[in-house]
């Protein structure tokens, strides 16, 4: 399944990249996420709640960062399993300044889900991943206009 | 012995289902409603990814959970179950290992990996949670076309490429047919997957006697004395101490016409365990991991003349196999290569049949298997000439039947037609719709910018499976007829019923010949304990070889009633009549012995006639001489609005003959069932896999079957043509009704839409592909 979103987040590009970049950061921007530690390398080791159609499991898996070209660009790729089935996906990311102090992030990738989620929540995981998506940036939005300080 | 029985009273009659009461009480005993003490429960982890190795399986965690008795893996099985096996015998055919549970690679989802068993069904469940696979993701094979092209990923390392067989026919001379024809019609059909789902998902419940050595399986199947045989070959078990029975079985449409690796493992498990061990399938198991049927890609020309002369038809058949093959898979798609002319004498036909291995669930038997893929392709073509030729799609059927004195009639493709009359069925089907009116109700529409289509189907198709020559594992059935010491017949059969009927419909031609009531009468089966013999209920053969089977056995045990009676009347065995209880000779119905006196002095045996033995049994072995083809007419009337691309249908009316029918309710039912599978397919149903190899369609919210608001009232009606080939004149009627109604909803709708141009559309007709082929027209 193809991804293509984006969202506009209300601070400098900079500031967007480091929000998007940093482990901490993304722990509390991810919805469901209960654990993201570095491993190295751009690596995360990841532990995600996911809940469509009522079908809900604890993905474990890595998130890596790739193409790293601050402050404009990065890939993330994700691969992950639970008892409802595997998913992996790969995404590029862009930021781009578009007013002073506010940035478009555009999102561009492929997701696929394996095993029940893919039986039962197929037909929805569209738009369960764009709502999620949305829910993250969200989160980012308000972590960075919190923090314009530091 | 005056061979005819009485006046015929119940053979014919619409004697209501003597199974329904226990039924709709709930009073039955499926396989899950029976209980045996200590009984362990099973689940299967099953593979997420369609095409993968599999690098480690971690089961300690599973092991370790409280209740959990046992976790296996295919690597622990190996060599002790057997590989699941494939009946069809096809020059060529590519036979691959089939384990019960995977080793080292997986081929589609769904493949079971490894079982748990355990003291309870919910931690047996939870415990699957607990096992880790590691995979190595393969690319997966999932487009029939795209598979057999060089540079596909090949599934099996053993073979060169994905193709499980080609099955080639040059009958005639196509090329010289097409050279002449005055026109050609070419047309790609899809026939999509659809998924069976009977009411009753499948289940397995074992148990073994150490002591005894004896394997008893409750299984939901078709097939009891089939999964017999095999399961002793799998187990390297003597088959003598091995018993399947098949309880109440809520549906099966050819999805339980099968041996699958949870029998094997389940009945496995039991033998090592030591108590009863019991699998119950979730609907979203049955989804992914139970038979799938159709999955055709279909590439077909025809040459006609001007007068609408059918010259010939050449054909590329593309057939999906699945991953594996399952008992029957790849003689499925035979059915369709072998009754590709339908009802119409074409002399020159040219076939390639192709078997394609996919990363998906094995195809097989689903109702009509094999048979609505020809008539959909048929009566397609023979629309699609029609069309072409300006001709109207009455007129080119009744230009290219057989005339009723033609049949025996055999067929381009090797196969021969007991007997037919398709004029008289389409006939009948025409006067029912008053077809002229309605040709001119349709054109006053069209001049108001409504879109009404009228579909035909005149079908011919194969059934009443045997002879035994034709049939993989046999096409005979058997049947034993006793009459107990109180004159109660009980009667046991091979058959297995499953829906169909049979406890009532064998009963009537039992009570017809010994003219006694129905209530004597009990019809035992699907039990190889109380009948030992048996081939199974599918292909729509049970009354064709099994009633066969059982009215030549209720004649033999007759014949010698008949002489203990003429013994007891100091009369001639060749005058006596059985009728109302009793026996007497012709004309003096006032000096009589009674049925159940008759049957007591057989068993007291103190007063036989010299050379007759005590005891009243027989047992027949039935051999037809030839399949059954039932044929038939339907119509149907839909409206099709342009806006929203939706069906409106508005009339079906079935004319179907099945030869000499027993008992017409039931007869009706199956029409009724058949034709709602077939809408189904028609408009609604499609299983839908993705590029990796996920089944989409994995639940009923995905996958839509027809609901009852959504089927019409059946019109229906019969012609009856007996068939030669068994003494009851009897075809079966078990898939008419799917193999001829979604091509007749086709027709319909592509005759709707043939201002607009439109010449064909694919199945399911949703609205959005109804809409979308409209735009693309305009």
């Amino acid at each position: 399944m193809k991804i293509k979103a984006d969202y506009t987040v209300s601070a400098h590009r900079e500031k967007v990249w480091e929000h998007l970049t940093d482990a901490d950061l993304l722990s509390q921007s991810i919805p469901g996420c209960e654990e993201l530690k570095a491993a190295g390398n751009d690596t995360y080791e990841a532990t995600i709640k996911v809940g469509v159609a009522g079908i809900k499991g604890t993905y474990k898996g890595t998130v890596t960062l790739e193409n790293m070209q601050p402050p404009s660009a990065y890939r993330l790729i994700v691969e992950g399993k639970s008892t409802i089935g595997f998913l992996k996906g790969a995404c590029d990311f862009r930021l781009e300044e578009v007013n002073s102090g506010e940035t478009k992030v555009e999102l561009a990738g492929e997701l696929t889900v394996g095993g029940k989620l893919a039986r039962v929540g197929q037909r929805i995981i569209g738009s369960a991943a764009k709502m999620t998506i949305g829910q993250f940036f969200k989160q980012i939005n308000k972590l960075v206009t919190t923090d314009t300080d530091s | 012995m005056a061979t005819m029985a009485g006046p015929s009273r119940l053979i014919g009659a619409p004697i209501k289902r003597r199974e329904d009461p226990r039924l709709v009480q709930g009073l039955s005993h499926y396989v899950d409603d029976i209980k045996l003490v200590n009984t362990l429960h099973c689940t299967f982890l099953r593979s997420d990814y369609a095409h993968a190795d599999i690098k480690s399986i971690d089961t300690e965690a599973a092991e370790n959970l409280s209740g959990v008795v046992k976790v296996i893996t295919g690597s622990d099985i190996a060599g002790k179950v057997g590989s699941i096996p494939c009946a069809a015998e096809i020059e060529g055919l590519k036979v691959p290992d089939h384990p019960a549970l995977a080793v080292g690679r997986v081929r589609f989802v769904g493949e079971p990996i490894a079982a748990v068993v355990a003291t309870d069904p919910y931690v047996a469940r939870d415990a699957l949670d607990l096992i880790e696979v590691e995979y190595d993701e393969l690319p997966a094979v999932v487009d029939l076309d795209a598979a057999i092209e060089s540079d596909s990923t090949v599934i099996y390392d053993e073979f060169d490429d994905n193709i499980a067989f080609t099955m080639p026919l040059d009958a005639g001379d196509v090329d010289a047919a097409f050279a002449e024809a005055d026109h050609v019609v070419s047309q790609r059909f899809v026939n999509q997957r659809l998924i069976p789902n009977s009411i009753e998902p499948r289940g397995v419940l074992a148990e073994y006697l150490p002591g005894e050595g004896t394997l008893t399986v409750w299984s939901s199947t078709q097939v009891p004395h089939h999964l017999k045989t095999i399961l002793s070959l799998l187990l390297d078990l003597p088959e003598q101490l091995v018993r399947v029975i098949a309880p109440e079985v809520g549906g099966g449409f050819g999805s339980k016409l099968n041996v699958y690796p949870e029998e094997a493992v389940v009945a496995y498990l039991a033998t090592q365990l030591r108590k009863p061990v019991k699998w119950i399938e979730k609907r979203s198991e049955g989804f992914t991991t139970t038979i799938h049927g159709r999955d055709q890609v279909d590439y077909v020309d025809m040459a006609v003349k001007n007068d609408g002369t059918i010259t010939a038809l050449r054909a590329k058949l593309l057939a999906n196999m699945g991953a594996y093959h399952q008992l029957l898979t790849p003689i499925i798609p035979v059915l369709t290569y072998l009754m590709m002319p339908g009802a119409y004498k074409i002399p020159n036909i040219k076939l390639e049949l192709i078997g394609v291995f996919t990363n998906k669930m094995a195809t097989d038997a689903y109702r009509g298997a094999g048979r609505p893929e020809a008539t959909h392709i048929i009566e397609r073509m023979v629309d699609l000439a029609a069309q072409k030729l300006g001709m109207d799609a009455k007129e080119i059927r009744f230009k290219n039947f057989p005339q009723p004195d033609e049949f025996p009639l055999e067929m381009a493709t090797g196969v021969t037609y007991d007997s037919g009359n398709y004029q008289m069925s389409f006939n009948k089907a025409l006067d029912t719709v008053d077809y002229a009116s309605l040709r001119a109700r349709q054109a006053e529409l069209r001049g108001q910018g409504r879109y009404m289509g009228i579909g035909i189907a005149t079908y011919a198709e194969i059934c009443g499976m045997g002879p035994s020559v034709g049939v993989a594992g046999g096409g005979w059935e058997s049947s034993t007829v006793r009459i107990e010491r109180t004159g109660k017949v009980t009667v046991l059969t091979g058959v297995s019923p499953h829906g169909q009927g049979q406890e009532t419909s064998f009963a009537q031609i039992v009570a017809d010949e010994y003219g006694i009531s129905i209530d004597d009468i009990v019809i035992i089966h699907g039990d190889t304990g109380r009948q030992p013999q048996g081939i199974g209920t599918f292909g729509s053969r049970a009354t064709a070889v099994g009633g066969a089977a059982l009215i030549i056995a209720t004649q033999q045990v007759k014949e010698k009633m008949a002489q203990i009676a003429a013994h007891m009347l100091e009369a001639n065995a060749d005058d006596l009549v059985f009728e109302d209880g009793n026996i007497f000779v012709q004309g003096s119905p006032d000096s009589a012995v009674t049925f159940a006196d008759v049957a007591a002095t057989a068993h007291v045996a103190v007063n036989l006639p010299p050379e007759v033995e005590p005891g009243l049994e027989a047992t027949h072995f039935f051999e037809p001489s030839n399949f059954t083809y039932p044929f038939g007419a339907h119509i149907s009337i839909v409206e099709v609005d342009p806006e929203t691309g939706e069906i409106d249908l508005q009339r079906y009316v079935a004319v179907d003959d099945c030869g000499n029918i027993i008992n017409p309710l039931l007869v009706d039912g199956q029409v009724h069932g058949g034709i709602a599978q077939g809408l189904g397919q028609a408009m609604y149903e499609g299983a839908v896999y993705d590029e990796n190899g996920q089944l989409l369609t994995g639940s009923f919210m995905d996958y839509a079957i027809p609901k009852a608001t959504q089927v019409p009232r059946f019109e229906t009606e019969h012609t009856t043509t007996p068939s030669p080939v068994n003494p009851l004149g009897v075809k079966g009627v078990g898939e008419a009704g799917t193999i001829a109604s979604s091509p007749c909803l086709v027709n319909a709708v592509v005759d709707a839409l043939s201002p607009f141009g439109i010449t064909d559309i694919d199945m399911p007709m949703t609205p959005n592909r109804v809409w979308q082929a409209i735009q693309d027209a305009q």
